[in-house]
């Protein structure tokens, strides 16, 4: 786990844990809303607007909540989208041309088949 | 063991033949290792992906495998995941390891996976420089930890399709950028989660931020 104060360290007593993706950080933000807190750092941690808010590991419902001292607040980074999608749509000539791929289906071709029994 | 290995991509090509050689080489594991991809290797995925011929990605690989790791039984299915495919490819007690390229997939996949009594789902995914692992356990038809639903309404409401819903015009449209080194450490970030479960009985965390340029990781708990 990474734990990375940033700037001056907070007040004893004001500190709040604050996560987004890899970054956990404690900040001096008790007595600030969700909204305000997420208002504040979504430049510095780039948190995406799609992404909850969870404190002390409940989702909050609407984000008016005040922060306390000692809360953790976690702003769920968005899955990865990719893993294996195609990288370019620009295709290189080949002087084997490859099978073809999903794009180059005939319109009418069934997408997929009922698989064998395992 | 019984492993379904979803997406041939970038993530899946790079965790197989680790994989493969883990079981290879185990005395005491046996493992089945289904590969399953719909799409095939193209010009455009050498930049991060090594495949013996041009051809469907899982059919392809099985077949490297199978000679690489005789003792590793290998198979593949040359299809995407579908609603009306799903059932006969995740089974009870399955070990899946899915590495795709949409949200659509990782939501149809786990609610699968929630109907099941006994399932272990690892899913990673990336962006351009860093990525997330997700680990979902069911054990005796009760949660061990959460879906890869929860807290992630970018996969509980997907605004991507399923490849088979997919037209080229959207495809191309959606393809980003990729960087193989976060494919691999993705990939090895998923195969450290599946270590673990094979050797702790439980999941390391409920999911895995990486980051490369800051070096960062942090597993989360939730």
């Amino acid at each position: 786990m990474t734990q990375e104060p940033v700037g001056a360290a907070p007040a004893p007593g004001t500190s709040v844990a604050v996560t987004y993706g890899v970054y956990q950080l404690q900040l001096d933000l008790a007595g600030r809303s969700v909204a305000a807190v997420r208002a504040s750092l979504a430049g510095a941690l780039n948190i995406d607007p799609r992404s909850l808010a969870v404190v002390n590991g409940q989702p909050v419902d609407g984000e008016s909540v005040v922060l306390r001292p000692g809360d953790r607040i976690e702003f769920v980074r968005l899955a990865g989208q990719k893993g294996g999608g195609p990288v370019s749509k620009e295709i290189p000539r080949e002087a084997n041309p490859p099978a073809p791929s999903r794009c180059e289906r005939p319109p009418n071709r069934a997408p997929h088949a009922a698989p064998p029994p395992f | 063991m019984e492993i379904k290995l979803i997406g041939m991509g970038g993530i899946g090509a790079a965790l197989v033949p680790f994989l493969a050689r883990y079981f290879q080489h185990s005395r005491s594991l046996k493992a089945r290792l289904t590969l399953v991809d719909g799409d095939a290797f193209e010009p455009g995925n050498r930049a991060r992906q090594e495949f013996a011929r041009f051809g469907n990605k899982a059919v392809v690989k099985a077949e490297e495998l199978a000679r690489a790791f005789p003792a590793v039984s290998v198979r593949a299915l040359a299809q995407f995941v579908a609603p009306d495919n799903i059932a006969a490819m995740v089974r009870e007690g399955d070990t899946v390891l899915l590495a795709v390229d949409n949200y659509a997939t990782r939501r149809l996949v786990s609610k699968h996976c929630e109907g099941l009594d006994s399932v272990t789902l690892i899913s990673g995914g990336n962006e351009l420089t860093d990525g997330n692992v997700q680990v979902y356990l069911r054990r005796n038809g009760v949660d061990a930890s959460r879906p890869l639903t929860y807290l992630h309404p970018e996969i509980e409401h997907p605004t991507d399709l399923l490849p088979t819903d997919e037209g080229c015009e959207r495809l191309i449209a959606t393809a980003a950028p990729q960087l193989l080194f976060t494919n691999l450490a993705v990939a090895a970030a998923m195969l450290g989660a599946l270590y673990a479960i094979i050797e702790q009985g439980e999941a390391p965390y409920d999911e895995l931020y990486l980051d490369l340029p800051s070096g960062r990781q942090l597993p989360v708990r939730r």
